[in-house]
């Protein structure tokens, strides 16, 4: 098991450098992931998003269809697109603290 | 004979069970449960005495060890050439011996079999083109993981991407609800920016039936909406069905076969419902082989072949740029260097090669088209096939699989791979970050949007006023 550290903090990841436990996930994860990201600083779209990314899973205990998290947070598609370059099932999932959906992906 | 909770010799047939198994990350407690599983002898025994006929009894039997295969394997090539890694040894020291002790193996046994089977094959079924015999060891490695599934060792993924087709008829958890949604909410979108375009749902007799994969619904639904520019641009008669538009099996790549039936059937009960002319499927490889090439056996088709012609996207490509129904600007045709990525399921195993090429002439300049070495059928695996991509426990022997894609690649002095198929598209990514060797890869799709000469009407209408 792989373990990033970062401004003090220790993250298990998988080989995918998703979150091992869902319930590490701390703001710094966000800090840690969003360069790779391609994403320079964390705005408020971003952080609702991620909200809704980790408030949907608590419930489901998977990553929602991208509609439903356009529908949520009332982003378009191209702006989905904008906040995470990487797309919504890697990227947004991934600094969300979710884990690596399955599938073909 | 302990069974474990989650890694045990069941489906998934219900979504309670599914959420279960999804809910330990990783596998964890799957993959220590199945160190426990006890091998069900009997049962093995049945199914090699129902399912093991003369084909594979008599290659296995009539393999001369030559090992002409070897230099056929890019796993065995990319591996340091490890003899363990010869496609004749991998099949006779997993199947080969199974059916030799008839069955009577342990769990260790068949444990070293799951990863074989999963990490050392990709089913590119390169090496039965190379074989003096004509023995496929891929298509061998196909039987043995059904034979491996049907006992419970299988990768967790993949135990539950076909515990996914068996409860939403998909691979990913898309009910037909948020299919629908998913789809009227892209054509929404991208009316805006191509007035009058439609997604047309459960037309009947329509030309065309599009068929695609789920994650495009679930994760990338750009890519249906660049389906309906294309069909819109191209003024198709077309239609997606309701029910019956996922075209994938990961149940294939898991060897579950009861699931592929499940799944391919619900595609042929909707070309039977809306009886187009034809079938149009998506970029992607193992979709083709699993509704065209695999399916129609699977379903007990007498006639070998899906209820209506069932054509793969690069097919319609090649025909809507040959008749001019989609031109291109030549202004904006490519001009950096290109090459291509042959997708093992439909250009080894279905001869498309050549309509792939045929596209390239309209998009890419010619002196700016690189071919990869090997190419066409010849072509290696894209490092990722056969469900290798999507398994974390083989994480690391598929990101040296990739090794050979990458080094292709660099041969080329490509700065664009262009991969008409979903699986070689995740790998070279992949192979992209691992590697960071500079490329960009793209499916057809937004290549031909970007180059498409657009009729003047079907111009946004600001464009008009203009």
């Amino acid at each position: 098991m792989a373990v990033v550290e970062f401004q003090g903090a220790t993250f298990e990841v998988d080989e995918d450098g998703f979150l091992q436990k869902f319930e590490d996930w701390t703001p710094a994860w966000v800090d840690f992931v969003k360069e790779s990201e391609g994403i320079k600083e964390i705005t408020e779209d971003h952080q609702k998003v991620i909200d809704f990314l980790q408030d949907y899973y608590k419930k489901n205990g998977i990553a929602p269809m991208v509609r439903i998290l356009s529908k949520v947070t009332g982003f378009k598609l191209k702006q989905i697109y904008e906040l995470f370059p990487s797309g919504p099932g890697k990227g947004a999932c991934k600094m969300a603290g979710l884990p690596k959906p399955t599938g073909c992906v | 004979m302990p069974e474990g909770k989650l890694c045990n010799r069941k489906p998934i047939n219900t979504e309670e069970y599914l959420q279960e198994v999804l809910g330990d990350t990783g596998g964890k407690q799957y993959y220590k449960e199945m160190e426990e599983l006890d091998v069900d002898v009997e049962k093995l025994q049945a199914s090699l005495k129902a399912t093991l006929k003369s084909r594979f009894k008599t290659w296995l039997e009539m393999c001369a060890h030559c090992g002409l295969c070897a230099d056929a394997c890019f796993l065995y090539d990319v591996n340091d050439r490890d003899p363990k890694q010869v496609p004749a040894y991998k099949i006779q020291s997993t199947l080969g011996e199974i059916v030799k002790k008839n069955g009577n193996v342990t769990n260790e046994f068949l444990r070293h079999c799951m990863d074989v089977a999963w990490s050392q094959c990709t089913c590119c079924n390169r090496c039965g083109h190379y074989c003096p015999h004509g023995i496929d060891m891929g298509v061998m490695f196909g039987y043995l993981r059904g034979l491996l599934y049907s006992q419970g060792f299988v990768p967790w993924e993949l135990k539950i991407g076909a515990g996914m087709h068996r409860v939403y008829r998909a691979q990913m958890n898309v009910t037909t609800e948020d299919w629908v949604e998913t789809c009227e909410w892209m054509a929404e979108e991208t009316e805006e920016e191509w007035p009058g375009l439609t997604i047309p749902m459960d037309v009947e007799d329509a030309d065309i039936m599009y068929t695609l994969n789920a994650r495009e619904a679930k994760h990338y639904p750009e890519d249906i909406a660049e389906a309906a520019i294309l069909f819109h641009l191209t003024g198709e008669n077309w239609t997606m069905p309701s029910e019956g538009w996922e075209q994938t099996s990961l149940s294939m790549f898991a060897g579950d076969w009861e699931a592929c039936t499940m799944q391919v059937k619900t595609v042929y009960d909707a070309i039977e419902r809306l009886r187009p002319k034809r079938v149009v499927g998506t970029e992607c490889g193992h979709a083709h082989r699993a509704s065209v090439i695999e399916g129609p056996y699977w379903v007990g088709r007498p006639d070998g072949l899906p209820p209506r012609p069932y054509i793969h996207y690069v097919e319609w490509v090649a025909e809507v740029l040959r008749t001019g129904r989609l031109k291109i600007d030549p202004a904006k045709k490519l001009k950096k260097p290109v090459t291509l990525q042959d997708s093992c399921n439909y250009v080894r195993n279905h001869g498309l090669a050549s309509i792939t090429r045929e596209i390239m002439s309209y998009i890419v300049e010619p002196e700016y088209f690189h071919e990869m070495s090997p190419n066409r059928e010849h072509n290696y695996c894209c490092g990722g096939g056969g469900g290798f991509n999507g398994i974390g426990k083989y994480r690391k022997q598929r990101n040296v699989a990739l090794e050979k894609k990458r080094d292709q690649i660099l041969a080329t002095g490509a700065e664009l791979v262009i991969a008409p198929c979903h699986n070689c598209w995740d790998a070279i990514r992949d192979l992209e970050e691992e590697f960071e060797i500079g490329i960009k890869w793209s499916f057809l799709k937004p290549l031909l949007i970007e180059m498409a000469i657009v009729p003047d009407h079907l111009k946004p209408a600001e464009e008009d006023d203009e």
